[in-house]
């Protein structure tokens, strides 16, 4: 074997505390060695050129470049040497950088350990073996989980670029939160008006098919190649037959069904239709509340529905969708606030959230848009907003910033006024937190404008008296003195947590989520769209807090995601993958237990139990040839003997 | 009271109880140091601790919410900072007044002190005038137990407590009567 080696000098990052020049004098005496060289920046133009020339005239079959850390850029020199026609797994970096140059200062023993580390790779280099990728095709078919305003948007996007889209929404309806609002900050405009036609569009677009009430029960396969479980749960109501015309839902006689879209805020039939605008515009029965459903007897849908929809018999249905790349947009839901006993803990029917206060002020909500208390249907007069209940708060688990609640207070505030001209609202914050677009003009607009009243103190307590008037007791820590003020009605900034089931559905989809739910990033700053499993994608609060702009934002990109990855027909496989010698399996079944991406199958092979891995969906983590007590399964490019061969060298330097 | 409750459960109470609190509102009032710090007191839910109420509910009173039973009375601030105290202790009073309870009922001795010597500070502070008696929670226990009333010192409050037993006296005996009319009314439709 021919081998090069370049000892990068980083300009003075490396060669500031080795000395390069003689870590390459020492690396020309290794075994199999013909050629070193120290330049100055191997990463750059010049220095990549100069390896290329080196391979050529020296006929090299394998390089070793002592520089940065692999994860920086592996990827860069596996490409130079590729273009100097070897095959570019015939590299090897040692790491003098972040291992070396960076955590020491003494020039004499930083150039021993760079010479042995180049010595490592020099060894296992000895020990590689061209390996090529292999090539599958793709299925240009997209699921996106959600419905919400970033599922809508990476639906949409696909949709228009051509993919056909499977579009599965938990709720009986599209929309998410934003179809919930009243009005969206910083303009202020209908929230409805402008989700609304996003909606119709997911509706008549011919590349989407929509299936809601649904979930996601079980998802296989891999990159290009997924296959999906969804369950279609039973609406008691024939979909194909239903015209959304209403007529069941204003005979039902069961009228105190809690109304979940309106936060329950008010009641609404067991057969119901969620708002006007609801996509698809289909009845759907709770069977916890329908009469038919519960006691056998009632059957008035069924009797007033001109198209026969009616079936209660009806029973959950599961269909399979074959796609080649998913898009997770499954949003949030409010934590639960009546952990602050101090708040009432939910007993107080005037201390209500914020979201409850977006139907309260919503056109389409219980009161009609007129603002009224839920006790006693009073308007009121005095209303506290009191932000950060439950988030940048470590007593209940909830350190993060909620995002959004500064601006939304901040606009529910200016709406108070617009409806109540005679009211007054106080709103209790931590920091104002508005670094968007038009965001602090917004919320100063509040203040100068609106006359909101801000109090920069937490609330220590809230109680009703026996009329009902609430008192808010707080501090004021700019004036250093104690606060309290009457109020009528009480609107809690409530802290967002990932959406119910985030984990169970992260372990179907094989991504990471922190320990609040939500979802991972492959990396927080230079991929956020894209997880750890090669496929799959992010948008929306899913993946962290984020307001109405950025979950769009993160719609489009997940799309965009999607359509480079369908920009080519067929993908290439990692070859960095387990293999099992199949004469050495004795069929124990331990790897199949061990591997966390169930990429190995039990496969017959002459009539004996063998294990095999499925290349495009194994990772390369290497648990299983650990675990394997045959030494049956090598992980190729870190083989037993490729390990070996380094720590013989380190033993013997 | 912890002690107490260690030593008897609440069915071993109701069954000393001799004269029934049924029909006397009550709030059970704990301040700020029963039940913190949670971690050293291990009183339950430190913002809303239970224990008084459900002693005084198996003596037979009906026992009202009271989203004060933590907020602090004003502590030793009556001697430097009178009308903190003043202020913090009438905030109390004036809410358990506005809930129509009959009583409050306490387990520290400062908490007592406050709300009952210092009542007539609070009421010109809310600029009003109080008359509710703060008797602890084993001066209540006594009554319902039927002890003699020397021994419970009900003559030591300084907002007296005559009111209440006087009430409590009339419940009584209007429950002893009802019976007995009951039986009258059925022996009229008898005839």
């Amino acid at each position: 074997m021919r081998i090069g080696v370049f000892i990068c000098h980083c300009g003075s990052n490396i060669a500031g505390t080795v000395d390069c020049a003689k870590v390459a004098a020492i690396a020309r005496t290794y075994p199999d060695v013909v050629y070193a060289d120290d330049p100055m920046y191997t990463c750059a133009e010049p220095g990549q050129a100069a390896i290329e020339a080196a391979i050529h005239e020296h006929k090299l079959d394998g390089v070793v470049v002592a520089s940065c850390s692999p994860r920086m850029h592996e990827p860069t020199f596996r490409r130079t040497v590729e273009r100097a026609g070897l095959n570019r797994y015939m590299l090897e970096m040692a790491n003098i950088r972040e291992h070396v140059s960076w955590i020491g200062k003494d020039m004499e023993a930083n150039t021993n350990k760079a010479a042995e580390l180049v010595q490592l790779a020099v060894e296992k280099l000895r020990n590689n073996k061209p390996l090529m990728a292999k090539s599958f095709d793709v299925n240009k078919r997209v699921l996106v989980i959600g419905g919400g305003v970033a599922g809508i948007q990476a639906a949409l996007d696909c949709a228009d670029g051509g993919v056909p889209v499977v579009l599965v929404e938990r709720e009986a309806t599209i929309g998410g939160k934003m179809a919930k609002l009243d009005k969206t900050f910083p303009t202020v405009d209908c929230s409805a008006c402008i989700l609304g036609p996003k909606m119709v569009d997911v509706a008549q677009h011919s590349n989407i098919t929509l299936y809601a009430y649904s979930e996601v029960e079980d998802i296989s396969g891999y990159v290009g190649n997924f296959t999906v479980k969804i369950r279609k749960r039973s609406t008691y109501v024939d979909w194909s037959l239903c015209t959304g015309c209403g007529a069941c839902t204003e005979k039902c006689p069961a009228k105190k069904t809690p109304d979940a879209f309106n936060e329950l805020t008010g009641t609404t039939t067991a057969i119901t239709i969620a708002f006007p605008q609801a996509i698809p515009k289909k009845a759907v029965i709770n069977p916890q509340f329908c009469r038919q459903l519960l006691k056998g007897k009632c059957g008035v849908c069924a009797k007033v529905c001109p198209t026969g929809a009616i079936k209660y018999d009806m029973e959950d249905e599961i269909i399979t969708e074959e796609v080649g790349s998913i898009v997770a947009a499954t949003g949030y839901d409010l934590m639960d606030w009546t952990v602050y006993k101090e708040y009432g803990g939910g007993t107080y029917p005037d201390v209500i959230t914020s979201l409850q206060y977006e139907r309260l002020l919503s056109a389409s909500g219980p009161t009609g848009g007129h603002v009224k208390r839920p006790s006693d249907g009073r308007e009121p007069k005095n209303i506290v907003f009191v932000q950060c209940v439950g988030s940048r708060d470590k007593s209940v688990g909830r350190p993060y910033c909620s995002g959004f609640c500064c601006m939304y207070t901040a606009k529910q505030a200016i709406l108070t006024k617009d409806h109540i001209p005679d009211s007054k609202s106080f709103v209790f914050y931590m920091d104002i937190r508005a670094p968007g677009k038009m965001y602090d003009e917004f919320t100063r607009r509040a203040m100068e404008e609106y006359g909101t009243e801000y109090i920069r103190g937490r609330v220590s307590q809230i109680y009703p008296d026996a009329n009902g008037q609430m008192t808010v007791m707080g501090v004021d820590t700019l004036l250093g003195q104690p606060v309290e003020i009457k109020a009528d009605l009480v609107v809690l900034a409530v802290g967002v947590e990932a959406s119910k089931g985030s984990p169970q559905l992260a372990e179907k989809l094989r991504i990471s989520y922190d320990s609040y739910g939500f979802f991972m990033e492959s990396h927080v700053k230079l991929k956020p769209v894209e997880t750890n499993t090669a496929g799959v994608y992010l948008a929306g609060v899913c993946q962290g807090v984020k307001d109405i702009p950025a979950s769009v934002a993160q719609g489009s990109a997940a799309a965009a995601k999607v359509l480079a990855l369908f920009s080519k027909d067929k993908l290439e496989s990692d070859p960095q993958i387990a293999q099992v010698d199949i004469r050495r399996c004795v069929n124990c079944g331990k790897c199949i237990r061990c591997c966390p991406f169930g990429a190995i199958k039990e496969v017959e092979i002459r009539g004996e139990g063998k294990a095999q891995v499925i290349e495009t969906v194994c990772q390369g983590c290497g648990l299983c040839t650990s675990t394997c007590p045959q030494g049956a399964i090598q992980l190729s490019h870190a083989t037993d003997n490729q390990i070996l061969a380094e720590v013989n060298a380190l033993c013997q330097c | 009271m912890q002690g107490i409750a260690a030593q008897m459960d609440m069915g071993a109470i109701t069954a000393r109880v001799r004269q029934s609190l049924k029909g006397l509102k009550l709030v059970a009032y704990y301040g700020c140091l029963m039940s913190r710090p949670a971690e050293v007191m291990n009183f339950g839910d430190p913002e809303n601790p239970t224990l008084m109420e459900e002693m005084m509910s198996a003596c037979g009173a009906e026992m009202l919410d009271f989203p004060l039973k933590t907020a602090c009375c004003g502590a030793s601030f009556g001697i430097p900072e009178r009308p903190m105290t003043a202020k913090n202790s009438g905030r109390i009073l004036e809410l358990a007044t506005r809930l129509g309870a009959d009583a409050i009922v306490v387990a520290c001795p400062l908490c007592q002190m406050n709300l009952d010597l210092r009542q007539d500070q609070a009421s010109a502070a809310m600029d009003t005038k109080f008359r509710m008696p703060v008797l602890y929670f084993t001066q209540m226990m006594g009554i319902a137990f039927d002890l003699p009333e020397k021994e419970l010192g009900l003559n030591k409050l300084c907002v007296s407590a005559d009111g209440l037993i006087r009430k409590l006296g009339e419940l009584r005996r209007e429950e002893a009567a009802k019976p007995a009319e009951q039986k009258a009314k059925a022996a009229e439709g008898g005839r």
